[in-house]
């Protein structure tokens, strides 16, 4: 079904991100990134294999329940999606090429079941698959779930090709919506199971489970559970037979179809590649109003310029931060309902600067960052102004996460006070080392993760001096408040040196543009 | 002497993209060895027009025949004996200068392809690169990428979307002896393109769109007449066409 130079397409493609990959293993970012990730995975598989098991079943619930949520979104995207996301490349090489329907159909799911096959692999190693009665059925149920969501979401995705444009722009919001709803009740899903009652998160699921509508309606995701926790062939016959059938079936229904997807593909692929460039850049809609009102106050002028730029492209984007706000603040809820220790809350509240990635200072395109630099400002007051707003907007958010923290009583308000300043100096430290590798690096930060799980380890051994001085001083002192107070001052000492060395590597040395 | 039957026949094209019409009717055909030039301002047409003769756009109406077998009917054959150089071509990131004319031959069946590669490398001064990744690639080299990947299956009919940008003066000089010996070996050449200058130099036939129609369409002299600015550039007569009142855009 496949042709051939699309398979050859396929094979060179991963073949030489393999080698790209065990290329940059060879280099010191490498070799320390690698290691890394090691050590990540190692304390994965770990962790899965510690503590008393969970019953099959439980697992088995939760399994479903993680395959059904993909499979949700997995149709509801290509109900939105409105063609088939496709490669850049392809538009220009594929496209317009000599092949079938089939064959492109084929082209397109077999890079999405490779991936299906990775995340299995992953969950089986790393995760609760291991621990199931068989993890090789597991794998296969895994997979073929996975094979099913994006066959469904590639017929949604024709399905949604077919209606007229104004029903389509009913139908999208629809989903936009129930999408939004669906995430929102997964995630308090966990949040309110984890560690919030008596029972574990697998019992609760399982219970919803006994729902026979449910059963039906997600039964991919059903049968891949009972698949998992089946303990010989006997048990695996009917669930392995019903998943092959829903894989063969799904995909027959994207074939039967015959819809010529490459018009309404070539517009989705566009647009949606457009959008994550925008996105990359921290542009979301381009039409915007200008402000009649410029910049007012001394603040604003000279660097200050710098500044309002930055605050502007913020403004821009308000929607973007507020849905990054509201993610983080989930999941600080759930680090907060497992842990109950106002430490580990505030712990984790200090590390908000390392989630949030605002597009703007150092993370501008270095082509404006260049411009900047040749800017008649002093150094300090440029590095300043970069600096402001991705080091302020964090703290903003922990300085609110503190007030509610000290309302719901949770945290005591002299501590609250006393972790505000340290808040503000590890952010500054965790943002200097980021630009410091922003300005390093030579590549952009989502094309290496290598580079990327180096920068995180060299922001961790940056705040080192001040997790050191507190655990010292909390020793010594047994005053928690007076140990925070002399460990910010320890990493004041700290970030203010970080700050010296960005404003020289900012304006004394090279900066390489990226290749676009 | 006989006229050769047309490699590419556009008859009544129109492509509408909901209440936007981007080509209205148009007419016109592209023999062997001919190569035309396709000029309008921005919005005019002409990528749309492109992208349809390629058969990634469904036409809304009309016909368009290439090497005498219809696009929508049979689209196969006219995929294999057409290739599109867009204005900006995209590679494959993670395929090397070689892998992709090895995807190029495979997709189009081209037989001897492997004694052609090097030469088409030397051509396009590439064979220092052919081991590198696209991604690797300055925006130039991956113009002259696509187009030896377009030339490798020797194709009947070549569109190019503004074939000269981003090459250096040296690529540039190339690129026209290039199309004009691809033209002299029998290919129909479409070429659209904002440089005035090199569609009076390059194109035999030149068709002039304004949103979405011909406005004129002919030789450079009937170009002119139709302008009725004897004598003068294809850029004078250009203008006399799409802003008889000197209205700019």
């Amino acid at each position: 079904m496949l042709h051939p130079a699309l398979r050859y397409v396929i094979g060179a493609r991963y073949r030489n991100r393999l080698r790209a990959i065990l290329r940059r293993l060879k280099t010191p970012v490498g070799i320390i990134g690698g290691l890394f990730i090691l050590a990540i995975g190692s304390a994965m598989v770990f962790g899965a294999s510690v503590g008393p098991p969970a019953p099959v079943a439980d697992k088995k619930a939760m399994l479903a329940s993680f395959l059904a949520f993909l499979l949700i979104l997995g149709v509801l995207g290509g109900i939105g999606q409105r063609g088939l996301l496709f490669a850049k490349a392809d538009l220009d090489l594929v496209f317009p090429g000599p092949f079938s329907r089939r064959q492109l159909l084929a082209y397109y799911f077999i890079p999405h079941h490779i991936a299906a096959a990775m995340l299995a692999l992953m969950y089986v190693v790393m995760l609760g698959g291991r621990s199931m009665p068989s993890p090789f059925l597991c794998f296969v149920g895994f997979v073929l779930c996975q094979m099913t969501s994006a066959h469904l979401s590639a017929f949604a995705a024709e399905l949604s090709m077919l209606l007229a444009d104004k029903i389509y722009a009913r139908l999208r919001k629809t989903t936009i919506v129930i999408a939004v709803v669906v995430t929102i009740v997964g995630l308090l899903a966990i949040v309110m199971s984890v560690g919030g009652g008596t029972e574990g998160l697998g019992s609760r699921l399982r219970i919803a489970w006994d729902n026979p509508w449910l059963q039906v309606l997600l039964y991919p995701a059903v049968a891949a559970g009972d698949l998992a926790a089946s303990r010989g062939i006997a048990d695996a016959l009917i669930p392995l037979s019903g998943l092959l059938l829903c894989t063969a079936g799904s995909f027959w229904l994207v074939a039967l179809l015959n819809i010529d997807f490459l018009e309404s593909s070539y517009a989705a692929t566009t647009k949606f590649r457009s959008r994550m460039d925008k996105a990359k850049r921290g542009l979301h809609d381009t039409k915007v109003k200008t402000s009649a009102r410029g910049p007012r106050g001394r603040l604003f002028t000279g660097a200050g310029a710098v500044l309002w730029m930055n605050l502007l492209i913020m403004r821009r984007q308000l929607r973007a931060i507020l849905g990054g706000v509201i993610v983080i603040s989930v999941m600080l809820a759930m680090f907060g309902r497992q842990s109950g220790s106002p430490t580990t809350i505030l712990t984790v509240l200090t590390m908000v600067p390392l989630w949030m990635a605002l597009p703007v200072g150092f993370r501008m395109p270095r082509e404006q960052l260049l411009e900047i630099r040749q800017l008649p400002l002093k150094p300090v007051a440029v590095v300043g102004a970069l600096l402001a707003v991705p080091t302020l907007v964090p703290f903003c958010m922990q300085v609110l996460g503190c007030t509610g923290l000290v309302l719901a009583g949770a945290v005591a308000p002299t501590t609250a006070l006393a972790a505000l300043p340290a808040f503000l100096v590890v952010g500054t430290t965790l943002t200097s080392v980021e630009a410091l590798f922003l300005l390093t690096q030579a590549e952009p930060n989502h094309l290496n993760f290598l580079q990327t799980m180096l920068r995180f380890l060299t922001q961790m051994v940056s705040i080192a001096p001040g997790v050191a001085t507190l655990i010292v001083a909390g020793v010594m002192t047994r005053d928690k408040a007076q140990a925070v107070l002399l460990a910010t001052a320890v990493q004041a000492i700290s970030a203010a040196v970080l700050l010296a060395l960005l404003g020289w590597r900012f304006h004394r040395k090279e900066l390489v543009l990226h290749e676009s | 002497m006989d006229t050769p039957p047309p490699t590419l026949q556009v008859e009544g094209l129109v492509k509408r993209f909901g209440d936007f019409t981007a080509v209205d009717d148009l007419h016109f055909a592209c023999t062997p060895g001919e190569i035309l030039g396709l000029v309008g301002p921005n919005g005019a047409g002409k990528t749309t027009t492109m992208r349809c003769i390629t058969g990634i756009l469904q036409p809304t109406a009309g016909r368009i025949l290439v090497a005498g077998t219809s696009l929508a009917v049979n689209p196969m054959p006219a995929k294999r004996a057409t290739a599109f150089i867009p204005d900006t071509p995209t590679p494959f990131d993670m395929l090397t200068v070689l892998e992709h004319l090895r995807f190029t031959a495979l997709a189009y069946g081209v037989s001897q392809a492997k004694g052609r590669f090097d030469d088409l490398l030397e051509e396009f001064e590439l064979t220092e690169k052919r081991d590198e990744l696209a991604s690797g690639l300055s925006r130039g080299m991956r113009q002259k990428l696509a187009i030896a990947c377009a030339f490798l299956r020797e194709p009947e009919l070549i569109l190019f979307d503004e074939p000269l940008t981003g090459l250096d003066p040296k690529a540039i000089r190339m690129m026209r002896a290039s199309i004009r010996q691809r033209a002299d070996a029998g290919a129909a050449i479409i070429i659209s393109s904002h440089l005035l200058d090199l569609v009076e130099k390059q194109c035999d036939r030149v068709l002039v769109l304004h949103r979405g129609r011909t406005l004129a369409e002919g030789t450079m002299d009937e170009i002119r007449a139709t302008a009725r600015s004897d004598g003068g550039s294809l850029e004078e007569a250009f203008f006399a066409i799409t802003e008889p009142d000197g209205e700019v855009d």
